[in-house]
Parts: C-alpha cells; sequence; structure tokens
C-alpha cells in the first residue's frame, strides 16, 4: 500500500533524520582528527601470529621515533589479497602495506608509489634478484625485506643408513635421482619411506615460462617436458617420490609432516628452518641445494612492502617504508624469511643456530631464485600451469597433450586484450 | 490511526529496507551495469569504468569458427572454461534427486511415534549444521587414497579404492557424496517432516481399510500430498546447486580435476583475475540460467502440483 499523507512525511522524516545523524557522526570523527597533531598511517599486513608479533614490535618502535606520525597495525587474516582488492576498488587502501605473491599483480597495475627514487642502493649491498622482484619497467614499485626459497632438506641418519654420503654441493639431476632411489625403503609392497617429497623447480631444467619481454608463452617446449618426465620417473618408474602433490585434498601427510615422521628422506622446502629445529629430535638433518640441471635455480616468493599510489601522505608512508625495509628491520625478520640485504642476510644465517650446518646454501640460493615472471595476469598464467602439473603428474593427461593444452591457454590469456 | 499505524510500521522497516537498498538492490543494479563494462578495480578508478557494450557476454557464451590443418571448421566456444564450470555445475547436481529421495525416506523413518526419536532427529540433522570447512578437512581425511577410511572399507570387500580427490573421474563424484552427506538430514528432511505431520491420519486409515499396504500408501498418498513441498525443496535445491558449490571444491581440489564450478569460476574472475566486468557478466548469465529453470519448473508445477 503506498505512503500517504502524514505517514509519508512522517517516514521522509525519519529518514532525513538518519541521514543527518550519520553526516554529523561522520563529521565528529573527522573534526576530531585535528585535536591529535599527528598524521596518522596504516599499515596492512597479513596476520599470523609471529610475523604481527614482529611487525608490532617494528610499529612501536617507529612510533617511538617518529613522535609526528601514529602507524596503526591492521592484521588481515585469510584472503588478504581479496581484501586488498576491495579496499583498492573503494580507494581506501592502506597507506603502506606488506606483499608477498601478490606483488606483481598488483604492482604491475600501477597500484603503489614509485620509490625508485627513494632508494638510494649501494651497488652489490642487495640481493639483485631480490630487488627484481619488485621491480617493473625498471623502477622499484616497494621494496623487499627478502626471500624465501626451496632447497633440498635431508635426513642425514637416513643417508648413512643407506650408505649413501651427504650430497654434494654440485650433486646432479641424475644422482639426485639415484639417492632418492637407494632412499626408497619398501615393506609388504608398500612404500614404508619415500626418497623423496616435493618438486625440482623446472627452471633446473631450463624451462621458462615466458619469453624475456612477456608477450610469449614458452610452455610447448623440450625443457617443460624434460621437467614433466624427471617427476614422471620419480613417481612412476622409480616409485620414489609419492604420486599425492601438495594440493588442497591430496593427501594426509604434507611433505614436512612426512619428513618430520621420517617417512621421506629428502624434501624440497623453504626457509622454516626454526620450525623444523623444535619438530625434529630423534633425527639429523641438513640442507643441500636443488641438484643441478641445465642451470641452478630455486623456486623462491618474496615479502616486502609498498606504498598506495593513493596514499594522502606519500611522504610519511615512505618514511615508514624506509624504516620497515631498513637492514636492521630486516635483521629482526630474520628467523622467517632471508633478508634481502646481504650483509643483514649474512648475519641473520651465522646467528642462526643449527641445524641446518650447511648454511652456505641458503646464501648461494639466495643468487639463484627463480620467480615466476611477472605478467600482471600472472594469476591466470599459474592457475593454468598448475592444472596442467596435476593432470601430467598424476597421469591423466600425457606431457604432449598436457603441455600443447597449456600452451594454448596462455596464448589465450596473453592474447587477451580485454580487459 | 490508521496512517500512524502505518508510519510506524515504517518505522519499523525502515532499517531493514535501509540495508536493502545499500546492501542487495545497489549492488544487484550496479553488478548489472557492470557486466557491460570493463573494470580492473586496482588500476583504475570507478570514474574510468569503460564500457564494452556485450563483450563481456559474447566473450562468455558466444562461439566463434576455426579452420583446423585439414581446411575444416568448426565452432569453438570463446571461453570453453566458462562451459566446463557449467557442466561441471550441472554434473554435480544430478545428486539432487537422490538426496530428495533419501530425504523423504529418512522423514518417514523418522516420522513414528517411539522414544528418543528427537535424538535421532538432532544426529539427522547434526551434519547441516556442522561447520563448513572442518567436515570438508574431515572429509578430504577420509578421501585419502591410502590411508583414508573409504578406500579401507573398500579394501575390505577387494575392491581397490581410487585416488578420490586427484582424479578427473572420481573427484565430482566424491565432493557430490559429502554434499549428500550434509544435505540429506538438513533442512530438507525437516520439511519432509513437516509435511508429513501436515498429512491427515484419515487418509492412511482409509488406504489402509481398502487393503494398500505400507508401500502403496507411500506411493499413492504420502508422496502426492507432499508434492507441493517436494517442489519447493526441487526448486531451492536447483537454485542452490547452482549458485553454490563454492566452498567444497576451493578447500578440497582447488577447482583442479573438473571440479571448478560456475560459482568458483566467476570468484576466480572477479576477485584472483581481477576482470569485474566479464565477473559480473558471470553473475548475470548465472542468473539467468536459475530464472529460466525456476519459470519451467513452476510451469510445469502449475499442470501437476496442487496445493
Amino acid at each position: 500500500m503506498p505512503l500517504r499523507g502524514k505517514s509519508f512525511f512522517f517516514t521522509a522524516g525519519v529518514l532525513a533524520a538518519t541521514l543527518l545523524l550519520g553526516v554529523w557522526l561522520h563529521s565528529t570523527r573527522t573534526l576530531q582528527a585535528p585535536a591529535d597533531q599527528r598524521v596518522h598511517l596504516r599499515l596492512a599486513a597479513l596476520y599470523t601470529s609471529q610475523a604481527m608479533e614482529n611487525y608490532q614490535d617494528l610499529v612501536d618502535d617507529f612510533n617511538r621515533r617518529n613522535p609526528d606520525l601514529l602507524v596503526e597495525l591492521q592484521g588481515i587474516p585469510g584472503s588478504y589479497y581479496d581484501k586488498l582488492l576491495v579496499m583498492f576498488a573503494g580507494r581506501t587502501a592502506p597507506d603502506v602495506m606488506w606483499m608477498g605473491k601478490g606483488m606483481a599483480q598488483f604492482a604491475s597495475r600501477d597500484a603503489f608509489l614509485d620509490v625508485e627514487d627513494e632508494f638510494r642502493i649501494p651497488p652489490g649491498h642487495y640481493y639483485e634478484s631480490v630487488l627484481d622482484c619488485y621491480r617493473f619497467n625498471g623502477r622499484l614499485m616497494g621494496f623487499p625485506l627478502g626471500a624465501d626459497f626451496a632447497v633440498i632438506v635431508y635426513n642425514l641418519d637416513l643417508f648413512q643408513q643407506a650408505g649413501l654420503p651427504p650430497p654434494a654441493p654440485d650433486w646432479t639431476l641424475e644422482e639426485f635421482r639415484q639417492a632418492a632411489k637407494r632412499l626408497t625403503v619398501r615393506e609388504g609392497g608398500q612404500v614404508r619411506q619415500w626418497g623423496f617429497y616435493g618438486e625440482i623447480d623446472p627452471g633446473v631444467f631450463g624451462a621458462e615460462v615466458l619469453s624475456p619481454d612477456m608477450s610469449e608463452e614458452r610452455i610447448d617446449r623440450p625443457e617443460w617436458r624434460s621437467y614433466l618426465d624427471f617427476h614422471l620417473k620419480l613417481i612412476f618408474e622409480d616409485g620414489s617420490m609419492p604420486s599425492r602433490l601438495e594440493i588442497p585434498g591430496a593427501g594426509i601427510l604434507t611433505r614436512r609432516q612426512a619428513f618430520y615422521r621420517g617417512q621421506a628422506a629428502m624434501i624440497s622446502d623453504g626457509f622454516h628452518f626454526q620450525t623444523m629445529r623444535e619438530e625434529i629430535s630423534d633425527f639429523r638433518w641438513d640442507i643441500a641445494p636443488v641438484p643441478m640441471g641445465a642451470r641452478r635455480a630455486c623456486a623462491s616468493s618474496t615479502q616486502g612492502f609498498a606504498v598506495s599510489r593513493h596514499t594522502p601522505h606519500p611522504a610519511e608512508a615512505v618514511r615508514l617504508l624506509r624504516y620497515l625495509v631498513a637492514p636492521e628491520s630486516q635483521r629482526r625478520m630474520g628467523g622467517v624469511l632471508v633478508p634481502s640485504h646481504r650483509e643483514s642476510a649474512r648475519q641473520a644465517i651465522e646467528d642462526m643456530p643449527g641445524p641446518p650446518h650447511n648454511r652456505q646454501v641458503i646464501l648461494d640460493s639466495m643468487e639463484t631464485l627463480n620467480p615466476f615472471p611477472r605478467h600482471p595476469k600472472i594469476n591466470e598464467l599459474q592457475q593454468a600451469l598448475a592444472e596442467t602439473t596435476r593432470l601430467v603428474l598424476t597421469r591423466q593427461q600425457s606431457p604432449e597433450a598436457g603441455l600443447r593444452e597449456c600452451a594454448r591457454q596462455f596464448r589465450e590469456i596473453l592474447g587477451r586484450t580485454h580487459p | 490511526m490508521r496512517s500512524r499505524a502505518l508510519g510506524i510500521a515504517a518505522l519499523f522497516l525502515l532499517p531493514n529496507l535501509l540495508g536493502f537498498l545499500a546492501f542487495t538492490l545497489f549492488p544487484v543494479v550496479a553488478s548489472f551495469a557492470l557486466s557491460f563494462c570493463r573494470w580492473d578495480p586496482v588500476a583504475e578508478p570507478v570514474s574510468a569504468i569503460e564500457p564494452v557494450g556485450l563483450r563481456n557476454y559474447v566473450d562468455l557464451v558466444g562461439f566463434h569458427s576455426r579452420t583446423d590443418s585439414g581446411g575444416q571448421t568448426s565452432w569453438v566456444a570463446n571461453t570453453p572454461r566458462f562451459w566446463e564450470s557449467l557442466y561441471n555445475t550441472v554434473f554435480m547436481m544430478l545428486a539432487i534427486p537422490f538426496n530428495m529421495a533419501a530425504s523423504l525416506l529418512l522423514a518417514v523413518l523418522l516420522n513414528r511415534k517411539m522414544r528418543g526419536m528427537a535424538i535421532f532427529r538432532s544426529a539427522f540433522f547434526l551434519p547441516s549444521i556442522t561447520a563448513g570447512v572442518g567436515t570438508m578437512l574431515l572429509w578430504m581425511w577420509m578421501f585419502n587414497k591410502d590411508m583414508g577410511s573409504i578406500n579401507q572399507v573398500l579394501a575390505w570387500v577387494g575392491i581397490q579404492g581410487p585416488d578420490w580427490l586427484q582424479s578427473y573421474f572420481w573427484a565430482k563424484p566424491a565432493l557430490m557424496l559429502m554434499a549428500s552427506w550434509a544435505g540429506i538430514g538438513g533442512v530438507n528432511m525437516i520439511l519432509y517432516l513437516a509435511g508429513l505431520q501436515q498429512i491427515p491420519r484419515e487418509l492412511h486409515e482409509a488406504a489402509a481399510l481398502d487393503g494398500a499396504g505400507r508401500w502403496q500408501q507411500l506411493r499413492h498418498v504420502t508422496v502426492p500430498m507432499l508434492l507441493p513441498v517436494t517442489f519447493f525443496i526441487f526448486i531451492i535445491s536447483i537454485i542452490s546447486g547452482l549458485e553454490g558449490g563454492f566452498d567444497a571444491p576451493y578447500v578440497m581440489t582447488g577447482g583442479s580435476f573438473g571440479t571448478t564450478t560456475v560459482s568458483l569460476y566467476l570468484y576466480r574472475q572477479g576477485f584472483e583475475f581481477f576482470r569485474m566486468g566479464y565477473a559480473s557478466a558471470v553473475a548475470w548469465v548465472l542468473f539467468l540460467i536459475v530464472f529460466l529453470l525456476t519459470m519451467i519448473n513452476w510451469r510445469l508445477a502449475e499442470k501437476r502440483v496442487e496445493y
């Protein structure tokens, strides 16, 4: 029934009053802000209890040192990039934000402030391979705190039991494969101990995802075939690696859990040595470089911070960024990733309690990082590649058909100008 | 007096109305408008949204001709992934008739007067109210190829179970099985229970006097009398089947092995690939499918369902 007469005016009055109340509340909040003379900055980070403690310490210290600024740390648990996306869409993005694997997707869309001129980087002081992950069109669009990467973590006791020497620094793919075979133990037709559980980076086989100018796919190539064939041999020919890949639902044991339980003699894993030291007490373990193939390469990811292009306080936000990624701050974060600052990395690794003992592997690996190309459609490309790998390595698609289909998808994604 | 009552009613409705306008109507209208545009929310402000006409829809549901090396021309979908996700969604909806039949059967069994029936009813309802992700993780254990309880049970009868969640053939049935477990004893069962209790006892008594057995009573009395409830459940199941199916593939298979549903596809396009206009078009095509199916169902029901 339509509203008429008094009821219409009454309803309209209530509506207007509600709106006025909202406006008044908003304005009082806005008016209160200048009473506090400090510039307020919002810093967003992916919420994990350990990281938040570290970040909060950094923020408290920064606030003490900069009385004209007040930084509020905002921990975002789960779906971090979804929330950032929504904030960017609403132009309410935090002034400074933590970035991990989403860096390429956001930075390539010009989401961040160009900070190239804000950092005077003395040559050789930082790992260029890590800095490159934050460079777009030759300009720094944020700054990396450090990197995480995959090395081979091995059970030294199981190596000795199998009569194998520890892996040599220059071991080859074939030596690795033979070791994995020797380390595999079967009982009653079932594998009791896997030789290896993980993945060797495609870069080791010389495989590349895109051409250097990122305009063409490089998927349907012999190098990718070698990469798939090698893993297929480990899984189905040698039986030294489980067929379940680490994807949701893949299996009960993650590779790390299998390693802790002595059910995997070698795994490929990242910089989680502190957790390993806590979890492993009944066997000796160490790390080795990823075996040598066509070249040295290891899967990697970086973490760092970037300043929103829409921040109303760019100068102050850059000041915060410089503090967050300064060598001193990097050393504080040294327990969870390898600092991008060489000297800080060296110190962090030196100060780290053992195991691992073969720490040179960590520093050497920093020179051979093989990140995914920083293409604006990185998520789509990664998804297409991951789908192919899963289907081929579970023998539901042949390597030829898988790579052909993946290459087709890549061409479709790269060729689509809209949007 | 009447206008005063209306005014008060309007006042009570106002918060909901405002919420509806802001959080339902506006997003619906905005997404419809956006489906004819190109917008990357990170790269461009709202003011830079670019109208592209029907291009998103053509990309989504259109076909183009392709001539192969042998000179043969064929029609190819512009976006095979969308059709694949629609196929996956419809495939997983094949469980709906089975689930409905099982819910009805369960409701008939639980519609008896006996001690402890409330406990049974609660027990069967429990899966539908347990936390989604938690139960999914449990099912992931159960589906494990080597150590999962399902394959262990199959092994007792000499069957080697498949790698449920990593097989293109078995991943969809596995998700359907889990959805059935959660759905059979859920709201559908409660609706059937309520429907059963509305059937006049005299009808069953008359049928019994005429010599109808339990099965005949079920077939000729219970099922026809429950048609309105069945129709309602069917419509709701179709709608939720088309719109749902996001969380289980997202958590359990990551959308691999043929388990990407339309809703997961939509989420990826919008929130992972930043194609907001295209994702909106997916949402509207999905709405259109739901709308058409519901209309067809209503038309069919008009002839068969009596209230």
